[in-house]
């Protein structure tokens, strides 16, 4: 962000003519503002996109009226929900009720601080990003307790109970297997991270190593479970605890939840895309024909496109395999993915030090 | 079930499930997008009535036959058959398809009209075929007169 206003300055001569410390101050708020609406439009778009394609699965065809195509149907679900009553069930713990979905979207908001959506297109390029990110995703957790505690309903403390089971067991895998990457490139910065993944597709990482190759799959499984997405939806699990966390949140503070969901959907597929599948590197040498900012929102689009890819397959997971029991993703994730991830971890390490000790460059 | 059979089953069964899922995005959607494309019925469908007024020699043998008395028939039977009114209130008939086998001239018939929505349960609900057409007959989905397989044929 910082980089990008400085090139504008020094290219613009109005913007030049500004004092610096305050263009810093209107970018990043321009900056954030732009990056939430485009979320949550998006997070919009994205229930839409699960709507159509688990249509398709099941051989229908999904909503398809409101505006083209269908694609302003989250405007018209948006607009029924503000115009729902909110309702404060009885004997609720007011105060945490109603600051769970504040905290819920506070989590999956603030991670987006640290995500480049293309070279330099980041609002805050720290060194720390990938551990920024993990660790504040994991605030939405905190929320999703609350909510769950709070609703003083059986079924939202059911699901506040999986919620705490599944968040010590996934949470491991998904932190260890991303590691297998850190491992490689020997930075936390994401842009760094995507930057070395330029060139060839073979540069991408999860073809570098076949610990990055089994680091991907539980990286996503992991991500699958961290998200609440099916199979692992156990927190809210329809057919069993009505909505688990969410079932006394009507209305906004509902919507709220479900935005948060689905923008978290798409934190985690962009960082998917960037730690192993090159980021905004098209694969085949398609930014070497542009230069400037033609190839920055270029490679921003193919960014985008590797995401909506992996948003396909995290819906395309959810509507083929049932949910999982909770005492099987708790042995998925502490018997399965983390003794695995480890085990990618360790064969990421050993490979750095053979290539380094024939003095390969990776 | 060894530690490592059971991951690979684990992995193979994902793999198998998705695959299908991936086959269903494929095919194509069986839904009908109502108001524009029209839905298929058999020959054999019993939608709204076919009525010919001109044949009918007024022997009440319909409106006796149907078990929900929803035919009224208004006229004098005999040579020279009057008709003056042939209403059937669409809010008891149960489109048994009884009235159609005792006509004698077949007149009356199933027809092909599976549009039975209305705005006004007092009046539109009910039709008298000697009245030309009727609300339905006159919707854009109403099928030709006679498409209607006759039963005894």
């Amino acid at each position: 962000m910082r980089e990008w206003i400085d090139h504008l300055a020094a290219t613009n001569e109005l913007i030049g003519s500004l004092p610096r410390g305050f263009l810093y101050t209107i970018g990043i708020a321009l900056g954030c503002t732009a990056v939430l609406l485009f979320v949550s439009l998006f997070a919009g778009e994205i229930v839409w996109m699960e709507r159509r394609v688990a249509g398709r699965m099941q051989a229908r065809i999904g909503p398809n009226r409101v505006g083209p195509q269908g694609l302003l149907q989250f405007l018209a679900d948006g607009v029924k929900l503000l115009a729902k009553e909110d309702v404060i069930p009885a004997g609720a713990d007011k105060p945490v009720f109603l600051l769970a979905p504040i905290i819920v979207f506070a989590g999956a908001f603030a991670a987006f601080a640290a995500i480049p959506f293309g070279y330099g297109l980041v609002p805050a390029d720290m060194n720390v990003g990938l551990f920024f990110i993990l660790s504040i995703s994991s605030i939405e957790v905190v929320g999703v307790i609350m909510a769950g505690w709070a609703s003083n309903s059986k079924w939202a403390v059911l699901g506040a109970m999986r919620e705490v089971a599944q968040v010590v067991s996934y949470e491991m895998p998904l932190a260890i297997s991303a590691l297998t990457v850190v491992v490689l490139s020997g930075t936390l910065n994401l842009t760094d991270i995507a930057l070395q993944q330029s060139g060839g597709i073979w540069n991408w990482y999860v073809l570098q190593s076949p610990a990055t190759f089994a680091g991907f799959f539980i990286f996503f499984t992991a991500m699958l479970a961290a998200l609440k997405r099916a199979p692992f939806d156990l927190p809210e699990a329809e057919s069993e605890l009505v909505a688990g966390f969410h079932t006394e949140y009507t209305g906004f503070r509902f919507a709220v939840f479900f935005l948060a969901e689905y923008s978290g959907m798409f934190l985690f597929a962009i960082l998917t895309a960037v730690l192993f599948f090159g980021g905004w590197n098209s694969g085949f040498g398609l930014e070497s024909l542009l230069s400037g900012e033609a190839e920055r929102w270029v490679g921003a689009l193919i960014l985008f496109v590797k995401s909506c890819f992996f948003l396909f397959v995290m819906i395309w997971v959810r509507w083929s395999l049932p949910r999982y029991r909770v005492d099987k993703v708790m042995y998925l994730c502490y018997k399965v993915l983390l003794p695995w991830s480890v085990v990618a971890v360790v064969v990421a390490a050993l490979q750095v030090l053979l290539f380094s000790a024939l003095g390969w460059s990776r | 079930m060894g530690y490592f059979r059971r991951v690979w089953q684990g992995v193979r069964t994902t793999a198998k499930g998705m695959k299908i899922t991936w086959d269903h995005f494929f095919t194509k959607p069986t839904t009908i997008q109502y108001p524009e494309e029209e839905p298929y019925f058999s020959p054999y469908e019993r939608g709204i009535h076919e009525f010919e007024p001109d044949k009918c020699i007024v022997c009440f043998l319909c409106a006796k036959a149907c078990p929900v008395d929803c035919i009224k028939i208004e006229g004098s039977p005999g040579k020279n058959a009057v008709l003056t009114k042939y209403e059937i209130d669409y809010n008891k008939c149960l489109f048994c398809a009884l009235c159609v086998d005792p006509c004698p001239v077949d007149c009356i018939h199933m027809g092909q009209q599976y549009d039975l929505s209305a705005f006004d349960r007092t009046k539109d609900v009910k039709i008298d075929f000697t009245k030309g057409e009727g609300p339905w007959r006159t919707a854009k989905t109403s099928a030709e007169p006679g498409a209607g397989l006759r039963l005894e044929e």
